[in-house]
């Protein structure tokens, strides 16, 4: 516990010195959220009702916001990493793949809800956008959204042996699911072949979770069952994730 | 007393062998080198050693000072590049490297005066000297109180002001009974720090022992060399009875027994024959055994 709780402090610190890890976890999200929201703003045309229609677009940047720090950050973090051989050292030491793995998502975990936070005032101070919803089953969909992805991101830089590589890996899965997940479109803009495959991807899981609590204020039981595949799909992801960790 | 020992171990990359069945052990206390040329198998050899590669066939034990057998010893890795987060200060990499082992330890404080690095204990990583680098690196492999430290090619690619410095410190850990392993293929710094040398050539070990009786063993001899202001074929030299004459990059040398009459003979026919332009006579060195072993010219 003691040497998980000392990595985890320790990434915390490397991140808050990253100016590339401060960019992608606020910046990028907060400018993906002015920019949607001017352009993407009003939904209805593109049939979507509700209170707010302005809300679905805050979904689609939040689960942005979870996706880039689990998958492109992590990915693009720990790729570099492992070539320099950081990692190889701490094999060396007590630390075991556990360890590792979950003090590395626990540090994306804070990272994301700061972003979402960030994400939350930016949308209620420059658009007047307040999200519906129950604020812990939003913070649990984070959280259960925020190991999948940082699996998935810790997964890609463990199987590719060249940075460049997974990084392109890690641009092409992240892209595809911010245009199939909804996160970005309406889904009623897909046709029918396409909104079956998009139904299928973790991220538009997540994306229709987290917009039934923002947009219609649903709670988790009344979706239980994409609940329990998400989560089905996290814990998958966590396994592979510690058992294919491999240190360089 | 072995620390260490090693036999018929075996490491292929695919179908490609690394390491063909080298045996050799590390006694407590000692400094021993992994000495070869690129390519030889010494890394490899480290990194399973360290734990950070499996290997094909062959085993490995570990004993404490008592002779009893262990399951693994605390190690101290020294890599050949410095590899830390580059945005952590030197005070940052020693509290969190301390804490990553099970029993953490407060003593490497008394290795601050080995090291050069009190001033840069608030600078971070990525702006610290290559030289400085590697002594943290050597700090930051004491902080578990290690049985044994790895170093690989701990001096490679630093000034030589630096290359002795770290010289020192592996020499006064030696002082203080540790054991140390390290690669180099810089000749003389296995001659310099290595009690005993093990001599790897693709793969495989040609010889263990210590310098001198390595040199004794292989090459007990007086080396002659000389440079000539018009330079002829090797083969040349057979009219003065020399025989396994080499050329390497402008210089002639050869080995002979001992110095007696025969060499003034074989140095006064080629004098009057050949312009010898400088030509000096010394004792025969590990450099010199190292290029008959393994064929191949050392580092300098």
């Amino acid at each position: 516990m003691r040497q998980l709780a000392n990595f985890f402090i320790m990434q915390c610190i490397i991140a808050y010195r990253s100016k590339t890890a401060l960019f992608w976890s606020f910046l990028y999200p907060l400018a993906m959220l002015v920019l949607m929201l001017s352009v993407f703003g009003d939904a209805k045309g593109a049939g979507v009702t509700g209170d707010d229609p302005r809300l679905m677009t805050v979904t689609g940047v939040f689960v942005i916001t979870i996706m880039s720090g689990g998958i492109f950050a992590l990915t693009t973090v720990l790729a570099a990493d492992f070539q320099s051989g950081v990692y190889k050292r701490l094999k060396v030491t007590d630390l075991n793949r556990f360890h590792v793995t979950i003090g590395l998502m626990l540090r994306q975990l804070i990272i994301i809800v700061l972003g979402i936070m960030l994400v939350t005032a930016g949308a209620a101070v420059l658009f007047s956008v307040y999200p519906n919803g129950n604020f812990f089953s939003v913070l649990l969909l984070i959280f259960i959204g925020s190991v999948l992805f940082s699996s998935v991101g810790i997964i890609i830089a463990n199987l590719c042996s060249r940075p460049q590589t997974a990084i392109a890996i890690a641009n092409a899965i992240f892209l595809i699911m911010i245009f199939l997940s909804g996160s970005t479109f309406p889904k009623t803009f897909f046709p029918d072949w396409l909104a079956v495959i998009s139904q299928t991807l973790p991220a538009s899981y997540l994306f229709d979770l987290i917009e039934s609590q923002l947009f219609y204020g649903e709670s988790l039981l009344e979706n239980s069952q994409d609940f329990l595949v998400l989560s089905a799909m996290c814990l998958i992801a966590f396994g592979i994730s510690v058992k294919t960790f491999k240190w360089e | 007393m072995s620390i260490i020992s090693i036999s018929g171990l075996v490491k292929r990359y695919g179908k490609i062998p690394a390491l063909k069945g080298i045996s050799f052990d590390v006694r407590h206390g000692e400094i021993f080198a992994l000495l070869g040329p690129n390519g030889s198998g010494k890394t490899t050899t480290l990194e399973i050693l360290m734990g950070l590669r499996s290997f094909n066939e062959g085993e490995i034990r570990y004993f404490d000072a008592a002779g009893q057998q262990k399951v693994g010893l605390k190690i101290g890795p020294v890599f050949q590049t410095p590899v830390y987060y580059d945005n952590l200060t030197v005070r940052e990499l020693i509290k969190y490297y301390s804490q990553f082992y099970d029993t953490p330890s407060n003593h490497v404080d008394k290795y601050f005066d080995l090291v050069n690095l009190l001033d840069k204990l608030d600078c971070q990583y990525k702006d610290l000297s290559g030289g400085q680098k590697q002594q943290l690196s050597i700090l930051l492999s004491l902080v578990n109180d290690p049985d044994i430290l790895f170093f690989d090619e701990p001096s490679n690619a630093l000034d030589p002001q630096i290359r002795l410095k770290i010289w020192d410190i592996i020499r006064t850990l030696k002082s203080e009974g540790k054991t140390i392993i390290f690669t180099t293929h810089y000749i003389e710094e296995a001659e310099a720090l290595a009690d005993r040398v093990s001599i790897l050539s693709k793969g495989e070990i040609l010889v263990t022992d210590n310098p001198e009786n390595i040199i004794k063993l292989y090459n007990d001899s007086f080396k002659v060399e000389f440079t000539l202001e018009q330079p002829v074929d090797v083969e040349s030299f057979e009219q003065f009875g020399v025989v396994g004459m080499s050329f390497f990059d402008g210089v002639y040398s050869f080995s002979v027994d001992s110095i007696n009459g025969r060499l003034m003979q074989i140095v006064k026919d080629m004098s009057e024959k050949l312009s010898i332009s400088k030509i000096t006579i010394g004792k025969s060195s590990l450099e010199d055994v190292f290029v008959r072993l393994t064929g191949e010219k050392a580092a300098s």
